[in-house]
């Protein structure tokens, strides 16, 4: 059974709409990379499988739930990392991570500690001091830390340096290698290229491509050059004269 | 030197284009309040002799611990008398947050970084805010001794009047640039600035009561504009005092800056907790976190108010019961001395509801910024909403009920009556219901109309005060009045139906349950 099902979802605000007809399969135990440009309806997406908006029409499974409905069983078993991460100023990291931990019901001390060591935080600074990328940092800490069977990631290294961006990918890997289920949205390809298993790209609320990354491996070696970027560069031209 | 303060010019030019509206209102507001407050006495006393007999009988003792003793019996002396202290705290208040942005709040966000890295000197942002804030005020003053002249007062009084709050709002800014040069943080240093000034108004106040000369008195800015005695054989040479202190604040500001490094405080930055406190695990220990702040301080600010009222009542009502405009007014809530208390507390009643849509913006932030966090963990919606309901519902009627008792006791303390405690505080336990109807109103908001919150909650609040001054004045019928909360609770009304807790109760809890229905049906963190 996958561990996310998606058919025919469809989500409008208003007289946008975000999300048109999409339909996307995360097989479990996977590392899926939702990939997609600004504005493509990534982080539509993620909320509407987190539940925190109300999809228009289609048919969503999360981990065998209705994430409207069973939102409270369902957020038990997953953790989530938005890509716009806003803390408590007056509290400091190291309360957030507590405190995340805490309400979910699952985690460690040991963990927690050696997360923190490996993301080099500092966890006694108040969270107004932290830039964007420590937020980000103590957003990833807490997820990972947790004990879930389904990490969802909205673009979460936008605001970390190269090094961090390392060992994020790292974690992702042990993280699949625990068992893990890890949805990543992304537009920096070269980390998809890393860690993904299976890909899905969504362009202006619609899918345009899934597929698992062996098949778009023999593809990117038609391309030329033969890199990812080429390929999508591709789809995208491909899709806008479907469109036009 | 040119070390030190090299880009101060174009600083100057660079600052001078920002917020242009706020120095605008800055520039404009002294004058423009000296001359309303001129025309207006020019109206009200057209004679000498109306001044004597109707100016003198205005002074109580309210006004007389604001404004302290009144100098000279004359248009011009009752104008100073009346705007000095507004004039002080208004262009001290405009210095301080400009000092302050221009420091510490600039390096804060890094802006100083910047220009600190090539072009200018170390102490060329300090500088080059100190000067400009003292023009802006200079030509504050200028403009406001235009007005005075142009009205017919006389220039040597006009001059000593504005230098006296020019003086006092340069010393004020001066020492938030002093302080900002202390702490990390520019809301520390605001914070610590606007205290200063909160103590010396304190001070202000305690010795206009307690009467009598204090040498002290000379070192307070608030002093300043009545010690340099306008129209009242003016006594320029206390301005020395300001001269001397202002520029002694000004060098301690800039050799604290010398000494230190950008971004960094002389107040070293604490390090907060590494672990969480055992019982920080749940959304209600959350609320606690983001609402305690708001709440200590309207809970702390009118248990002392309130206490202030109470004792001070004595006095008020013997102030106001010589005003025969409110005799009928009185008539109607039965006696001068409750005639008074009650307003006195309706009217804290409706304040106390910007608390409570204070408290509701507070539960709808949380959802905006960190709901995407929160809501993605094993809770549910109206968990977050219960857990602010208890600062919405609770913390109000906590607050209203510290205000009843303090204002009971304050009376018991003042006028020796025991049973004016039990009274005044049933009295402001009557006004729950109707803050607690306010807050079913703002859930519902949340729930309906999450976007539009705090315009319409606000915009609310604004239709059932101007709802209370049209029934009074008979132009709105009473079934349009009774859509106002507080139509049910107002004194100015001689019965009001026993349903009345009630029918509030009722109506709060079914908007507030709507409200929270809604906000479940909802897309959230929007
Ligand atoms: N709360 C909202 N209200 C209105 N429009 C929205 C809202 N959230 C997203 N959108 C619109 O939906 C589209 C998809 O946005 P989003 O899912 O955030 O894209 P991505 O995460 O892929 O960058 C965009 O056109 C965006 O403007
Ligand atoms: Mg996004």
């Amino acid at each position: 059974m996958p561990a996310i099902e998606i058919r025919g979802l469809t989500k409008h605000f208003g007289k946008t709409i975000a999300l048109d007809g999409v339909d996307l399969s995360v097989p479990e135990g996977s590392i899926y990379g939702f990939i997609g440009p600004n504005g493509a309806g990534k982080s539509t997406t993620i909320r509407t499988l987190l539940g925190l908006l109300k999809k228009n029409a289609g048919e969503v499974r999360l981990l065998g739930g209705d994430p409207w409905r069973d939102n409270v069983e369902l957020h038990r078993r997953l953790a989530y990392v938005p890509s716009e991460v806003q803390l408590w100023d007056n509290m400091t990291g190291g309360e957030v991570i507590d405190f995340l931990g805490r309400l979910r019901g699952s985690y460690s001390k040991e963990r927690r500690a050696q997360f923190i060591e490996r993301f080099d935080l500092d966890p006694t600074k108040k969270c107004k001091t932290y830039s964007k990328g420590n937020r980000q940092k103590v957003a990833l800490i807490s997820a990972f830390v947790s004990d879930v069977e389904l990490l969802l990631l909205d673009e979460p290294t936008t605001g970390l340096d190269p090094l961090m961006e390392g060992v994020f990918q790292q974690c992702v890997k042990e993280a699949r290698g625990a068992g893990k289920t890890v949805f990543l949205s992304s537009h920096i390809l070269s980390q998809v290229e890393a860690v993904c298993d299976e890909i899905g790209v969504i362009r202006a609320g619609k899918m345009i491509k899934e597929g698992s990354m062996e098949e778009l491996k023999t593809l990117i070696h038609q391309q030329k050059p033969p890199t990812l970027e080429a390929l999508f560069l591709n789809y995208y031209i491909k899709d806008a004269e479907r469109g036009a | 030197m040119r070390r030190y303060f090299h880009g101060t010019l174009s600083l100057m030019r660079l600052y001078m284009r920002q917020n242009r509206i706020f120095t605008l209102i800055w520039l404009l507001l002294p004058g423009l309040w000296v001359a309303i407050n001129t025309v207006s006495s020019l109206v009200l006393f057209p004679t000498q002799e109306a001044l004597v007999e109707m100016g003198v009988s205005l002074i109580d003792p309210l006004t007389e611990a604001m404004h302290g003793p009144l100098l000279d019996v004359s248009v011009a002396g009752f104008v100073t008398w009346r705007t000095k202290v507004f004039l002080v705290m208004l262009g001290g208040i405009f210095s301080i947050v400009y000092m302050i942005r221009h420091t510490r709040l600039a390096e804060e966000q890094g802006k100083r970084e910047l220009l600190g890295a090539n072009v200018t000197g170390g102490l060329a942002p300090l500088a080059a805010a100190l000067v400009n804030m003292t023009l802006t005020n200079a030509v504050a003053a200028v403009l406001a001794i235009f007005a005075m002249t142009a009205l017919g007062l006389g220039l040597v009084g006009s001059l000593a009047h504005c230098l006296g709050f020019f003086a006092a709002a340069c010393v004020l800014g001066i020492l938030a640039g002093a302080v900002s040069q202390l702490f990390v943080s520019a809301t520390a240093a605001r914070g610590m600035s606007f205290g200063l000034l909160g103590a010396l108004f304190g001070l202000h106040i305690l010795w206009n009561v307690s009467g009598g000369q204090n040498l002290l008195a000379y070192l307070n800015p608030l002093e300043w504009s009545l010690l340099v005695r306008p129209f009242a054989g003016e006594y320029f040479i206390v301005l020395l005092i300001p001269l001397v202190l202002g520029t002694a604040l000004a060098l301690l500001s800039m050799r604290l800056m010398a000494r230190r490094d950008v971004g960094a405080g002389l107040v070293p930055q604490r390090k907060g907790r590494a672990f969480a406190k055992p019982g920080f695990r749940n959304l209600s220990a959350l609320a606690w976190r983001t609402q305690k702040g708001l709440f200590l301080a309207w809970f702390c600010f009118y248990s002392i108010f309130s206490f202030a009222l109470g004792c001070a009542s004595y006095l008020m009502v013997s102030a106001v019961s010589s005003a025969e405009a409110l005799a009928g007014l009185i008539e109607r809530l039965g006696g001068i001395d409750r005639a008074f208390l009650s307003l006195m507390l309706y009217v804290f009643g409706m304040l106390i509801s910007v608390y409570v849509m204070m408290s509701a913006g507070i539960l709808r932030r949380e959802e905006t910024a960190k709901g995407e966090t929160v809501l993605s963990m094993p809770v549910r919606r109206e968990q977050l909403v219960l857990s602010h309901m208890v600062y919405i519902f609770g913390g109000t009627a906590a607050i209203l009920l510290m205000s009843g008792f303090c204002v009971g006791l304050g009376a018991v303390v003042g006028t020796g009556d025991k049973s004016a405690l039990a009274r005044l505080f049933v009295e402001m336990a009557r006004m729950v219901p109707a803050a607690w109807a306010i807050g079913g109103v703002a859930l519902l908001l949340f729930g309906a109309l999450p976007r539009w919150m705090t315009g319409i909650s606000y915009g609310l609040l604004t239709l059932f005060v101007l709802m209370e001054i049209f029934w009074e004045q008979q132009q709105i019928p009473v079934a349009l009045y009774a859509l106002s909360p507080f139509s049910w609770i107002t004194p100015l009304k001689a019965v009001q139906p026993t349903a009345a807790p009630l029918v509030l109760c009722i109506a709060a809890a079914l908007l507030a349950g709507a409200g929270i229905l809604l906000f479940r049906r909802r897309d959230a963190a929007i």
